[in-house]
């Protein structure tokens, strides 16, 4: 009973932490999903000129129904921008600094640590953001708090996760993901694909990586989602689809997992989004239970950038 | 442009006596029906009919325009952070985050309770601090008594023999947790009260006493644990067909039985879920009862899923149950009402709301006299 009393005393602080008159009102300007929300044309509200600045203003509120500001409108520039999201129980903050449009198009780099009920890590690496793809290269480090290096069967269950074999599971993963959003009809298109090299294991061992959820035996983790959104809402801005996944262990007789389930955004205004997603295991070498699927659950994402 | 209406045109005093007779009764035993009916998982129709307004559909091109001269609702609730804004009182009123046109039948969202203050805060960070340092504090060395009653017999009838399928059933439990934690926060303060209905006064309110009622609880539920220091189910297992390195077994874990955290945090949501709903009308019928009745199923279910994941006795999870649901009534009733409640009036098919106390000279058959709502 500690860690669910740990994980709501976390996710409590961070709640708390979000509640501050501090976060709750001071922001710049900033982020909207990847602008894939946008709306399809300019609202009639929406200024042109708008009087941008490190503080919201009334064309610029936390949340907007309106939709009324988008990312993609300030003009291209060097600028540093944060994503914070946050869950239960889970805290991750985005630092990216880049030059262009954040959010929507732009080229930079992307650091977040990462800290979660199970382990602390981080991520490094570059990224290319455009209007209809987004690619991300870098590594990521990641120390767990329980899990152990696992020793080598041919299906494992939950009990091998959650057992002290002595050694922590450390890994440290080299990635890169190219996701591509295509608007078709009502909604889009979600297409993403991976290649991850898995470093930091013993040679006679294999690891549960804690980011694909999946237990590997390394170096090699291919990884293939496909699925469809649908966009609703005045300003289409809200999406709700299906996703499914499809991750390859080459080193481990080939193994297949797949996944799939339901992904929720409801986009609240450029800065702030409820998201949710519940992409559970359907195929599998292992009988790890949810722990082997991809999902937040409830989360929210806060984005914040400097203005020009 | 909508708060400015709601102030600037309160109802006419004729009017407002007209609700005395129907509003006092109602105010002297809201926080108690509410309470009831929450429990009972049961939304009269009736009741829910008459206060709940009716949503404006979102594709009502009258209500998405924004008001002339208005500028936004978001202009009257958000200034620069230098000097935190006041509080808009009454908000404006918002559906499906949209102002609604002038003479929309529907009250603004207002919170009518005791704002959260100084003693709110004090009791939020000592829940934590319980609740942090019992998570440390390793459960006292003398055991409780195990099953007590009808524990083993339950437990023997809902035990999966599979420890695979005792570790899905926990895992279940852990998204029902889940679930009950944030739904609380993200949807119902976040999505609902201030970008569906426009009021962030309302979702920052509802956010701080939710956070209160589970750092309440949480307190409740570590000291407990610590103190009562009663062996898990599967404690018998250690050694057996659960390792004695399995996670489970090693360390304090296995003696924090009583009374189910899961169970309780997840009651504690469920209830703040109902009280908001049902008080504040966040949706309007039938889906405040909707999201009370679904609410009170995902805290049902966790409970359940840790009977079966063999975590729990019935009697940690009853237990739960029960100081959950009463933690999460007690903390927002205990926020008094810090005004007389609504007084719902119906005249010409409109639903207007009597916010403040007024008080005013009536003619009588002899002169005059003073009459008002309290």
């Amino acid at each position: 009973m500690r860690a669910p009393r740990l994980a709501c005393l976390a996710f409590v602080a961070l709640v708390a932490l979000a509640l501050s008159p501090r976060v709750a009102h001071a922001q710049a300007a900033a982020p909207a999903p990847a602008d894939s929300a946008a709306p399809a044309g300019p609202h009639p509200d929406f200024d042109p000129n708008p009087p941008l600045g490190i503080f919201p203003t009334s064309s610029d509120a936390l949340i907007d129904p309106r939709m009324a500001r988008s990312w993609g409108a300030a003009p291209t520039r060097w600028f540093a921008a944060t994503t914070f999201d946050i869950g239960f129980v889970y805290g991750r903050p985005r630092l990216s600094l880049g030059y262009g449009k954040p959010f929507t198009k732009w080229v930079g780099i992307d650091v977040n640590p990462i800290a979660a009920s199970s382990g602390v890590g981080g991520y490094g690496g570059l990224r290319l953001e455009m209007a209809f793809f987004d690619l991300r290269v870098g590594s990521r480090y990641w120390f767990p708090f329980n899990r152990a290096y696992l020793d080598p069967r041919d299906s494992y269950d939950r009990l091998e996760l959650e057992r002290d074999f002595g050694q922590k599971g450390i890994t440290l993963t080299h990635e890169a993901e190219l996701d591509v959003s295509i608007p078709a009809g009502p909604g889009n298109i979600l297409l993403r694909g991976s290649a991850s090299y898995v470093t930091g294991v013993p040679d006679d061992k294999l690891v549960f990586e804690s980011a694909l959820h999946v237990i590997v035996d390394p170096p090699f983790v291919w990884r293939a989602r496909a699925g469809y959104a649908v966009r609703f809402g005045k300003y289409s801005q809200h999406s709700m689809g299906l996703v499914g996944d499809v991750l390859h262990v080459p080193a481990r007789d080939d193994s297949i997992t797949v996944r799939a389930g339901p992904i929720v955004r409801v986009v609240l205004s450029r800065r702030v989004d409820v998201r949710g997603s519940f992409v559970t295991t359907v195929i599998s070498p292992d009988r790890i239970g949810l722990v082997g699927g991809d999902f937040t659950e409830l989360g929210v994402r806060y984005r914040w950038a400097t203005e020009p | 442009m909508a708060c400015k209406m709601a102030s600037a045109h309160p109802p006419p005093l004729a009017v407002a006596l007209a609700g005395l007779k129907a509003a006092h009764p109602m105010r002297s035993s809201a926080a108690a029906s509410t309470l009831l009916l929450s429990v009972a998982l049961t939304l009269h129709p009736s009741v829910a009919g008459a206060q709940s307004p009716e949503p404006v559909p979102v594709e009502d091109p009258a209500a998405s325009q924004p008001l002339p001269g208005a500028g936004s609702a978001q202009e009257t609730q958000f200034k620069p952070p230098a000097a935190p804004p006041p509080v808009p009182t009454p908000s404006p009123v918002v559906i499906a985050g949209e102002p609604t046109p002038p003479g929309t039948a529907v009250a603004p969202l207002v919170w009518q309770r005791t704002r959260f203050g100084t003693f709110d805060y004090v009791v939020t960070v000592a829940g934590a601090a319980g609740t942090l340092a019992a998570a440390i504090v390793k459960p006292r060395a003398q055991h409780a008594v195990g099953p007590v009653l009808v524990d083993e017999e339950v437990r023997d009838a809902l035990r999966p023999t599979s420890l695979s399928v005792r570790y899905k059933f926990r895992d279940a439990s852990d998204v029902g947790l889940s679930l009950a934690v944030t739904w609380p926060f993200f949807v119902d303060s976040l999505v609902t009260a201030w970008w569906y209905r426009g009021s962030r006064d309302v979702a920052e309110q509802m956010a701080l006493v939710d956070l209160e009622a589970l750092a309440l609880i949480g307190g409740i539920q570590g000291a407990t644990n610590v103190l009562v220091s009663r062996e898990r189910p599967y404690g018998k297992s250690c050694g057996g067909d659960l390792p004695s390195d399995a996670f489970d077994c090693s360390g304090s874990t296995h003696y924090r039985s009583f009374f189910s955290g899961h169970t309780a945090f997840a009651f504690t949501g469920a209830a703040l879920v109902c009280f908001h709903h049902l008080e504040q009308e966040l949706l309007g019928s039938p889906w405040d009862g909707v999201s009370c009745a679904g609410a009170y199923a995902v805290a049902a279910a966790t409970g359940t899923f840790r009977l079966v994941g063999d975590v729990h006795y019935l009697s940690d999870v009853l237990a739960g149950a029960a100081l959950g649901t009463i933690v999460g009534y007690s903390v927002p009733l205990l926020h008094f009402p810090r005004s007389p409640p609504a007084a719902t009036v119906r005249r010409t098919g409109r639903r207007e709301r009597v916010d403040e106390a007024r008080v005013g000279i009536v003619p009588t058959g002899l002169g005059a006299g003073v009459a008002g709502v309290f």
